[in-house]
């Protein structure tokens, strides 16, 4: 599983004696060397959709107001074992190919080149599993928590004869709700029934939820645990790392492919 | 000619010193039959003089004559016994306390006599005296954060008992309690450490010039000795404090033959917590711990002890529930086979587990894991002759490796293989004096570990695919190491009070904590060496001047230090720790350096005690999978660390204590830049640990009053202030965003100013 308990429950053990103590939190300022700014690429490829989504952008200073600095005139390129695709740019620092065909255990490479450098990732397509169901369980009473709030279990048609690797993401009213990443892979799978996996996410009655499950690849899995170890608010007590995308030329992010597979939930 | 007249010399000292007599016994606390481990007896106007052994036995030779011998041990009157050595003599020595009174508390981090003239070196020696004598955290005084104070020895994090010795690891701390390892001496997450003040007798730690008697890990070894027990008459004592409580009953199951002691010791912070969470059931947050120990004298050459510590932690919920706890339990037979030959045989058991659970609302996890051993050891000494005392024996450790056990619902997996090994140590030392101004202790240990079946033992490509398996059955050893372990020491004596030390030793660690986290965890896993994993190797030495003045009012010291070591285990960066069956694909492996310079400056008599203690130090890590390839700080590189401890008699009832830490700043990553991944900020890290935590000081002052009281031996209140001054120490530094997106570095303080009382008594 990706959600990584040791920590989490070391750093709520260690929260628990914190508020039984002096503890405390501020915001201080500290002098940050500057790195130079590196490429990010957040791409993923929606095999359903047959759509690629690239966003290009540059790595800013730490304490920079600017969120980010959009990296526009890219030229990209998917291949695949039979055709190559030309990723447009549809918005400043944004791209985007469709009717891109791709089938189970195709492999695909996508070619960035940005100021007359290179970046080169691989990625192949994972098998689909379909998110079947979405189950409300009432939760515990547990410190702190409100009495009325639920969860949610998603049941997943998992294929047992292949290793899987799932991401899943939670919207409302068409934003994005998740809190930091949440990525999973089978191994906790039953082999004669569905696999339910619990959402950590708690809801309100009335609230509508649209759940969307990403069954991806292993490459992708492998950078969005890092990215849920690194980002996780509760996980400072890790040794602090960069995520290892699967780009070459020391560009940060990724590239992905993916079946979405959504349902929506209204909680009573 | 000349070889005639050689060999009838020889002959002549043959003949000397067949002509000796033994003197052997046990020295002893008058009131209690107490042994005193490391107390010192003296022959008048001769360089001879030796210590009693862990066990309180001593023994030498003398030709026959009159002699004057002194015995003596911190805190006690020394006692001469003047005798006429006609033949060998069984000695056994009653020491007197100078007083139970504050006033005469006397604090030294080792017995003086011997600082200067004996061969050991990088040794820290500690009493109850001194655990009791300083302010702590929460008033609950502790070895582990005591021994933090002295030089070379630097704590994990704020308020915590786990340590770090001359720049090594947090694992490579081999720790002993009656000769049973424990795996994890913290409760609480550290904030204090399972040792019971009142059930311990004495505290040694070896950072360098580790005796060829220890082996397992690679830098330092802490062994704890519990009382045995009141020999003389039955007696109780305890404390309530406003975290815990304790209580200790000690007393002679037969007069000066056999004796027991039993301390349990309990926090209950759910208790204080009970009436704030009504609407939870089984709320729990607490441990508490247990040790116990029995000793029964047989005759004059054989004595058996048992001894026990169980300790656990728990903090639970209705539907979450997380404990871990250690388990020891050690048999011993000391026999003595003639004055000159001492033995111990020891059969340990010790474990330690943990486990998790949380269920609740379709979430259902549980983990489970630990580690078992069992030992059986033998050990000699053989007291030779006065300048000449050998050591040998053998230990046999089977350790057994609980995987890290994960139940999801209804399915389970393992994070790592069950695992047994093997693990064997042979070893013999010899302290001998060369001169009277020369003594050189070497020796040599054979260490070996066999990795037993089943298990199968998995090869990985770069990106962690298996690549080829090999199973092992039930019968299988299928891996071996053998590994010579030397050890030297040598003490050079410039005049009885002014000597120069040099130490080297080899030791090998089998054995792995891994830790994905900066402070750790009680589900940390421990795993064996094996195909894949070597074992750690260290290597240290050191050089140090020491020096006691003023008739041993002041003793002052300095070492030099440098340790290399090859085979550090590390988790790789983003490592997958929780249920990843292949978690031998997740490590890296490196080597280290640490060197240092240490200065201990202590004033042992007198109103005002206390020491100085200063270290500056560096540590660093080489690994080709972390920071490019390049050398790195490890996060215990502290190059400055300052202790100023000092104990003030104000009044016969009054005594007051203080403490100042000041130590750079942890070596710590900082961000060097940030990018968002779906509004998430993901920061950017240049080079492993190039920053510094801000640096760290804290006061701490306590006061030990003693009440008046007819019906208690004594009681007394304690009452301490642990970081008087309120400064806020940074714990961690988050990088994140504020609520209006903007980006910012909090720090977390643990603690502010932390006001304790506790009430101690004894009866």
């Amino acid at each position: 599983m990706a959600t990584n308990f040791n920590n989490r429950f070391s750093i709520f053990l260690v929260f628990a004696i914190i508020s039984l103590s002096w503890g405390c939190e501020d915001v201080i300022e500290l002098d940050l060397k500057d790195a130079e700014p590196r490429l990010v690429i957040a791409a993923g490829l929606d095999v359903g959709l047959q759509t690629l989504d690239v966003q290009l952008s540059r790595s800013t200073p730490f304490y920079s107001l600017d969120s980010s600095s959009l990296v526009s005139d890219a030229q990209i390129e998917l291949r695949s074992p039979t055709k190559t695709y030309t990723v447009a740019e549809i918005e400043t620092g944004r791209y985007q190919a469709t009717q891109i065909e791709a089938v189970s255990n195709d492999s695909f490479t996508l070619v960035i080149r940005v100021s007359d450098k290179s970046y080169e990732a691989k990625a192949t397509v994972p098998t689909a599993a379909p998110l079947i169901d979405l189950e409300q369980i009432e939760l515990s009473d547990l410190p702190f928590r409100d009495p009325s709030a639920v969860r949610l279990t998603a049941l997943i048609e998992d294929d047992p004869t292949t290793k899987n690797y799932y991401r899943i993401q939670l919207f409302q009213s068409g934003e994005n709700i998740s809190e930091g990443f949440t990525v999973f892979d089978d191994v906790f799978a039953p082999i004669d029934t569905d696999f339910s996996v619990p959402i950590r996410e708690t809801f309100m009655p009335k609230d509508t939820v649209q759940v969307r499950l990403l069954s991806t690849n292993k490459a992708y899995y492998d950078y969005f645990y890092q990215l849920a170890l690194v980002t996780d608010p509760r996980s400072n007590d890790i040794t602090p790392f960069n995520p290892q995308g699967n780009f070459d030329n020391n560009a940060l992010g990724y590239f992905g492919i993916y079946h979405a597979s959504i349902l929506e939930k209204i909680i009573e | 000619m000349k070889k005639i007249i050689c060999w009838a010399f020889l002959l002549c000292l043959q003949v000397a010193w067949s002509q000796t007599y033994n003197i052997s016994g046990y020295i002893r606390e008058a009131t209690t039959g107490e042994e005193l481990l490391y107390a010192s007896v003296v022959v008048e106007n001769t360089t001879q003089g030796i210590s009693s052994n862990e066990y309180g036995y001593y023994a030498f030779s003398l030709p026959p004559g009159d002699y004057k011998l002194t015995f003596s041990y911190v805190g006690y009157h020394s006692q001469t016994i003047s005798l006429t050595l006609t033949g060998d003599q069984s000695l056994n020595v009653d020491l007197v306390a100078l007083s139970t009174q504050l006033e005469e508390i006397v604090v030294s981090i080792e017995n003086e006599q011997n600082v200067v003239t004996n061969t050991e070196m990088s040794v820290l020696s500690l009493s109850t005296q001194e655990m009791k004598a300083i302010p702590v955290l929460f008033g609950e005084q502790d070895v582990l954060k005591t021994i933090q104070l002295l030089p070379g020895v630097s704590g994990s994090s704020e308020g915590s008992s786990g340590f770090f010795v001359r720049g090594g690891d947090g694992d490579q701390n081999l720790i002993l309690l009656d000769e049973a390892p424990v795996y994890n001496p913290a409760h609480f997450l550290g904030f204090f450490s399972v040792f019971n003040a009142d059930a311990i007798q004495n505290v040694k730690m070896y950072k360098g010039g580790i005796p060829a008697q220890y082996g397992g890990r690679a830098s330092s070894v802490m062994d704890v000795r519990m009382k045995n027990g009141n020999m003389k008459q039955w007696q109780a004592n305890g404390g309530l404090g406003l975290i815990s409580s304790k209580l200790t009953v000690e007393g002679p199951l037969k007069t000066d033959k056999a004796s027991i002691i039993i301390s349990g010791r309990r926090t209950y912070a759910d208790i204080l917590a009970a009436p704030f969470l009504k609407d939870f059931d089984d709320f729990g947050l607490y441990f508490y711990d247990l040790n116990a120990k029995a000793n029964y004298i047989l005759n004059d050459k054989n004595r058996l002890f048992a001894s026990l510590y169980f300790g656990k932690d728990v903090l639970s919920t209705g539907d979450f529930g997380l404990d871990w706890g250690n388990e020891t339990f050690t048999l011993r037979w000391n026999h003595v086979f003639t004055p000159k030959l001492f033995s111990n045989t020891a059969l340990i058991y010790s474990r330690y587990n943990y486990g998790f659970a949380i269920n609740n609302s379709g979430l259902n996890v549980a983990l489970t894991g630990g580690i078992y051993d069992f030992t059986l050891k033998q050990e000699y000494r053989w007291y030779r002759n006065p300048d000449s005392e050998i050591r040998f024996g053998w230990q046999a450790i089977f350790h057994r490796f609980l995987p890290s056990n994960i139940q999801f619902n209804e399915a389970e997996q393992n994070s790592s293989q069950e695992q047994n090994a093997l693990e064997g140590g042979l070893y013999i030392a010899h302290d001998l004096a060369l001169s009277s101004a020369v003594k050189l202790n070497y020796g040599l240990r054979l260490s070996s570990f066999h990795n037993r079946g089943p298990y199968v033992y998995r090869q990985y490509d770069a990106i962690d695919n298996i690549i080829e398996e090999t199973a092992y059955t039930d019968n299988d050893w299928f891996n071996r190491y053998f590994i010579l372990e030397p050890r030297m020491a040598m003490t050079y004596l410039l005049d009885s009070s002014h000597s120069v030390k040099l130490s080297y030793n080899r030791n090998a660690q089998y054995l792995h904590l891994l830790s994905n986290s900066v402070s750790g965890s009680p589900t940390d896993i421990w795993l064996p060496s094996g195909p894949a994993i070597q074992p750690t190797l260290a290597d240290q030495l050191a050089v140090g001047y020491f020096a006691v003045l003023n008739d041993q009012a002041y003793q002052w010291s300095v070492e030099v230090y440098y340790k290399d070591l090859q085979n550090t285990v590390e988790y790789e960066d983003g490592a997958e720790a929780f249920g990843n069956k292949d978690i031998e694909s997740q490590i890296v492996f490196g080597s280290g350096r640490a060197y240092g310079v240490e200065f201990l400056f202590e004033k042992t008599q007198g109103d005002l005690t206390g020491w100085l203690s200063y270290t500056w130090s560096r540590s660093q890590r080489l690994f080709d999978a972390i920071n490019q390839g390049e050398w790195f700080s490890a996060r215990q590189d502290r190059p400055h660390d300052l202790a100023l401890v000092g104990m003030y008699q104000l009044s016969e009832r009054v005594f007051l204590s203080t403490n100042w830490v000041y130590t750079t700043g942890d070596a710590v990553t900082f961000t060097t830049g940030k990018y968002f991944v779906e509004r998430e900020l993901v920061n950017i890290y240049s080079e492993r640990n190039a920053d510094r935590m801000p640096d760290y000081h804290r006061l701490d002052i306590g006061v030990r009053w003693l009440l008046r009281s007819k019906r208690m031996n004594q009681s007394e209140l304690n009452f301490s202030l642990y970081n008087a001054y309120n400064r806020r120490n940074a714990y961690s530094i988050r990088f994140d965003t504020n609520t209006q997106g903007q980006s910012q570095a909090t720090r977390l303080s643990l603690f502010g100013v932390v006001p304790s009382i506790s009430w101690n008594f004894s009866f």
